[in-house]
């Protein structure tokens, strides 16, 4: 449909190349992204006012139509991707999280020790759910006619997802950044498009590098935000009025340092997980500048704080367009993928189960 | 006929294939390079239009395609009506800003209308057993963490117990509840309330309170949380926040949400300021209902806020964001309350002339004259409602005492005048304080007699032998008069003598701690202050609490802080002033003797030597008992005390000479010109000594100030017209009236008499 321009002239160069050169195939393939904040605005504010007058079950509708949007917005070498995740199974699965949602509210106000039986069934079955999660969504999501897959067991995901959290406990925390690049890269080397799998090669040491430069940063913030706070607190006498000050300014400045440190841990994150990551034919880059993100996450914060949220969409709409603008594909000439003809349909429980009890999966 | 450019996916490969889409006749073409497919455009899936991005057409066996033209498939295809009611509703700006608005009224509806609905139905839908399990299980989470067992003692818990028991009977109060004490250093001066009922309150808040009026208050502000079952619908209302929230932020990245929820959070805060309101409403109702001051919770919840003052994070909080309301908007509530409270207080006194059922005061006494010239100033004044002129005194005095380092006597006589002046002045008193809203003497001037009513009521009995009439009367001025002094101490720099009178309610209620600190800072305000002293002296005593230690290491210390010895040794003579009034009342005169003897060496006190009279008397050394009498009563004089009064009157009485009676009685009268009993007792004097025309004056006198036996007597003189002209008539009347108080003899004269007339 020739909308990636500046990979024809390779494409070209494929037929007319002279003969004796090596002729070079890669193509880089750049995201096109065409979601506009005043739409996606109109879309999410229908959303938000059913979502409301149906008390949350028209959630499941709206979270299949912001998908389809995003997924519809998205190009990649012209072609658009596709979700079809059915809002009837996944209000089911919301219904079903949201009452054991409520039995462990209730049953752990009145008999605290059931939290840690609660908590403890959650932990152990946290790879079931993540690996139905994510299995849910790829089999919904489609890119030039093709599911993607998510192949794996539970079973096989008990050392990432239980193994190494328990790990991460044990050590109080030090195991953290090795926890990160195992459990991307088993995510993304566990994905297929059709039964094509793809691959996820990460180096626990540039994990730790980007987590121990974080804490650096923290505790750059930390210090002089903990010195200016015992200043504001002991030294300056303020007025009556504003004394309240005192207690949302420090808050304010923890906030905004969280911000940051987010921002460039992410961007770190990401960019190694794609920088690894490879498909048959495919390589993925991604290069997110910390600096970027940060102002871009700043800015998210301050508009949504003082719009009362009314600018979520437009927060949502920039960030995934500078994501998606520092990301790029590397393909080697134009390889055919195959579809997966025994993909079976799953149920939605999976992936709700997720949402409701808010693990960030962080893809 | 219409042509559609796509792209087609076989959907077994990746590959894309530029295709024409040809719809006509019920039949779709898919046409390719090498392609030609043609199906039934039933058998045709096709998605859901959102926004602007590609339509998808998924075709029977597995193949797809996908186009831009969105507008042409939803031509030629039938688009159903909520589709299409979805795309207009997304599509339109206009639909957007009424969304906006619609998503405002939702939101608002949902949690300022919906939630607190639903959160009352399901409250009052939640069995017992779980409440029951709730609160406990609360306490025993609270108790680990923030509580300790309580150290108050157990007889003072039991005393609490036992006042709040009263009050919450005395109002009906219906609500169950249990009331548990517990220390808590990290909590501080607090109580709350959790589900089914359980009270707990801090030893911080009973330390803090300044009498037990103020903890009653604060018990009853939780006895409103426990009834409107706020604790409980607290945590179902922010569980069901929690979910709305959860809700609506669902698709907005975790970093960003609290932002956006940041208006759900502040109804909800308002609602806890509504809860705290409502609990507020309640204690004042039921102080009312219990006949007792709200300006108490006021107090209380004045001082918690002083003292924690910048510790306390709802202080440090601008309004919208701490969930309890600002402390001087809920005081004035309670101060709204207190303003009901004294009208229904002056029905009552207007009332009490009229009826004597409803009102629960004890009826005013009549008042002796003053002695001193610049009280009966005062008093006129007050009389013919001059309070320029009152202003310009008092003002005066209060000036002058502030300047210089003068001593209290002055001022404090003349704002003794106050107490001098009859409960009917009531109204004057308001009116000055209305005149002058903010004036410091008027303030103090309106306590004071308050005071002097209170303590009036309470008389020099025995708390158990005082009937609980008198109490409740004594609390009911007392409060009056405790509100009126806390307002007065920021009127002026130094409100020496408010504190010194809030030193002594707070001792005479019995809250030593209070006392205590009243005491510390009225004495900041006049260092050398010798009366002060001698007031707080008393309860250290150890009847009111305190120890012969205590009292002696306070004489001590004040040796060490007064520049005054005459002032120290006068302190210093309570010590065995004390020990020598227990033992002269429990009847041991010989060995309370040495230590009267002890005292009167340190400070010849008039109230001292009058009491060694009367051991003296008790021991039958009448000659040292009338030299101590007429050593005291001089000085008692001069001091406007009455306290020799009685004790002298009993002493001439037993006197053998009657001039040396005669002359204790006329000082007695000198001091107070309404003591009927030492009239009467004159009367009899002087009747011994056959001078009858002053006997008859002495025994009318009497009869006017009410004593039977005066009244007899006048009625005998006049019948038989012994020192004073005949009058049979006017002998009748108060024969009839010694009689109806029940005298034996004055029923027989009486008779005697009506038979004489009945002869004639």
């Amino acid at each position: 449909m020739g909308l990636t321009s500046n990979a024809t002239g390779i494409n070209n160069a494929c037929s007319i190349a002279p003969a004796g050169a090596v002729p070079s195939r890669e193509r880089i393939l750049r995201p096109e992204f065409t979601a506009t904040a005043g739409e996606y605005f109109r879309i999410w504010i229908v959303n938000l006012f059913f979502t409301l007058i149906t008390l949350g079950i028209y959630s499941a509708w709206a979270k299949v139509r912001k998908k389809r949007y995003f997924y519809g917005s998205t190009r990649i070498d012209g072609d658009p991707f596709d979700y079809f995740g059915s809002p009837k199974s996944i209000l089911k699965g919301r219904l079903l999280a949201v009452l054991l949602f409520l039995i462990y509210a209730f049953t752990s106000e009145l008999y605290p020790w059931t939290k840690f039986v609660f908590i403890g069934l959650f932990v152990l079955a946290l790879p079931w759910l993540v690996v139905r999660t994510l299995a849910f969504n790829a089999r919904n999501s489609a890119y030039r006619g093709l599911r993607f897959d998510f192949l794996t067991t539970p079973r096989e995901a008990v050392p990432v997802f239980l193994g190494m959290p328990l790990l991460v406990v044990a050590t109080a925390g030090l195991a953290y950044p090795w926890f990160a690049a195992r459990n991307k890269s088993f995510i993304v080397s566990h994905h297929a498009l059709g039964v094509t799998q793809f691959g996820c090669e990460l180096r626990g040491v540039d994990f730790y590098k980007a987590y121990f430069l974080a804490g650096l940063m923290l505790l750059a913030f930390i210090i002089p935000i903990g010195l200016s706070m015992g200043f504001i607190v002991t030294k300056i006498d303020l007025p009556e009025r504003i004394e309240w000050m005192r207690f949302v300014l420090p808050v304010l400045m923890m906030y905004v340092a969280y911000a940051v440190v987010y921002a460039y841990i992410q961007t770190r994150t990401i960019n190694l997980m794609w920088n690894g990551a490879h498909g048959r034919g495919l390589k993925f880059a991604s290069d997110l500048e910390a600096r970027s993100m940060m102002k871009l996450y700043l800015g998210n914060l301050a508009a949504i704080a003082l719009t009362a949220g009314l600018l979520i969409p437009w927060a949502v709409v920039r960030t995934l367009r500078y994501r998606l603008a520092q990301f790029t594909i590397i393909a080697q000439g134009h390889e055919i993928y195959e579809a997966n003809p025994a993909l079976d349909r799953v149920g939605a429980t999976g992936q709700e189960f997720g949402d409701v009890f808010n693990i960030d999966l962080g893809l | 006929m219409t042509i559609l450019t796509a792209g087609y996916f076989d959907g077994k490969t990746s590959r894309r294939q530029p295709v024409n889409l040809i719809i006509g006749g019920g039949k779709l073409k898919v046409v390719g390079r090498d392609l030609a497919l043609i199906v039934d455009t039933k058998g045709v899936h096709r998605s859901l239009r959102v926004g602007n991005t590609p339509r998808w057409l998924y075709l029977p066996g597995g193949g797809a395609c996908v186009t831009d033209e969105n507008d042409a498939v939803d031509r030629i295809t039938q688009t159903r009506r909520y589709e299409r009611m979805l795309h207009l509703c997304e599509s339109r700006p206009a639909f957007a800003v009424i969304a906006v608005a619609l998503v405002a009224v939702a939101v608002w509806l949902l949690v300022d209308r919906g939630v607190p609905r639903a959160v009352d139905h399901i409250a009052n839908h939640i069995p017992v057993e779980t409440e029951t399990t709730l609160g406990e299980q609360s306490l025993a989470g609270l108790s680990q963490h923030f509580l300790q067992p309580s150290k108050l003692p157990a007889a003072r818990q039991k005393a609490l117990r036992e006042k709040f028991a009263a009050m919450v009977l005395a109002t009906r109060d219906a609500t169950p509840h249990r009331l548990e004490f517990r220390a808590s250093p990290i909590v501080g001066p607090n109580a709350f309330a959790l589900p089914s009922g359980i009270i707990v309150m801090t030893d911080e808040l009973v330390r803090t309170s300044n009498n037990d009026l103020e903890v009653l208050g604060v018990l009853a502000h939780e006895l409103g949380h426990v009834h409107h079952r706020h604790t409980m619908r607290r945590l179902l209302q922010s569980s069901a926040t929690a979910l709305i929230i959860a809700g609506i932020t669902g698709d907005v990245a975790s970093a960003t949400s609290l932002a956006a929820v940041a208006p759900a959070l502040l109804l909800q805060t308002k609602y806890s300021r509504d809860n705290e309101r409502e609990a507020d409403r309640y204690a004042i109702d039921m102080m009312r209902k219990a006949n007792y001051n709200p300006g108490h919770l006021a107090a209380i919840l004045h001082r918690m806020s002083a003292k924690d003052g910048k510790r306390a994070k709802g202080n440090m909080l601008p309004p919208f964001l701490s969930s309890h309301p600002p402390t001087e908007e809920r005081e004035a509530l309670a101060r709204a309350g207190v303003d009901t409270a004294t009208t229904d207080g002056e029905q009552h006194a207007t009332a009490e002339q009229n009826t004597n059922t409803t009102v629960a005061l004890t009826p005013d006494k009549p008042r002796r004259p003053s002695n001193d010239p610049s009280q009966r100033e005062v008093i006129a004044l007050l009389a013919n409602r001059q309070f320029d002129a009152l202003e310009k005194l008092l003002v005066t005095h209060q000036q002058s005492f502030e300047a210089g380092p003068s001593t209290s006597d002055t001022l404090e006589k003349v704002f003794r005048s106050f107490e001098k002046v009859p409960r009917s002045e009531e109204a004057a008193l308001n009116e000055w304080v209305k005149t002058y809203p903010a004036s410091y003497v008027a303030m103090l001037a309106r306590a004071r007699f308050h005071y002097a009513q209170g303590m009036q009521a309470r008389g020099t009995q025995f708390v158990r032998e005082t009937p609980e009439e008198n109490l409740r009367t004594m609390r009911y001025f007392l409060e009056k008069a405790q509100t009126d002094l806390e307002r007065s101490l920021s009127m002026t720099p130094k409100p020496y003598l408010s504190r010194a009178t809030l030193m002594e309610i707070a001792g005479v209620g019995g809250n030593r701690d209070d006392e205590k600190t009243q005491y510390r800072e009225a004495v900041k305000l006049h260092p050398q202050d010798i009366r002060l002293r001698i007031a707080h002296m008393r309860y250290l005593e150890p009847r009111w609490g305190g120890s012969y230690r205590e009292m002696e290491a306070f004489a001590a210390e004040s040796r060490v802080q007064l520049n005054d010895v005459k002032g120290a040794n006068r302190i210093a003579a309570r010590v065995p002033v004390y020990r020598a009034d227990q033992l002269k009342q429990a009847k041991d005169y010989a060995k309370a003797l040495p230590l009267y003897n002890e005292a009167v060496a340190l400070y010849p006190a008039p109230n001292t030597l009058c009491d060694r009279a009367v051991v003296y008397g008790m021991l039958n050394r009448d000659i040292e008992a009338m030299a101590d009498l007429n050593q005291a009563l001089p000085e008692s004089k001069a001091l406007d005390s009455t306290y020799c009064n009685d004790n002298a009157v009993w002493m001439a009485r037993r006197a053998t000479n009657a001039d040396e009676a005669i002359a204790v009685l006329s000082q007695v009268i000198a001091i107070d010109a309404s003591h009927a009993n030492a009239f009467a007792q004159r009367g009899w004097r002087y009747q011994q000594q056959k001078k009858i025309e002053l006997a008859f004056q002495d025994y009318h006198a009497s009869a006017k100030l009410g004593d039977a036996w005066g009244e007899l007597m006048t009625g005998k003189y006049l019948w038989s017209g012994w020192g004073v002209k005949q009058d049979r008539e006017t002998a009748l009347v108060w024969l009839r009236k010694a009689a109806e108080k029940g005298h034996p003899d004055a029923k027989l004269s009486l008779k005697q008499a009506l038979e004489q007339v009945a002869k004639q």
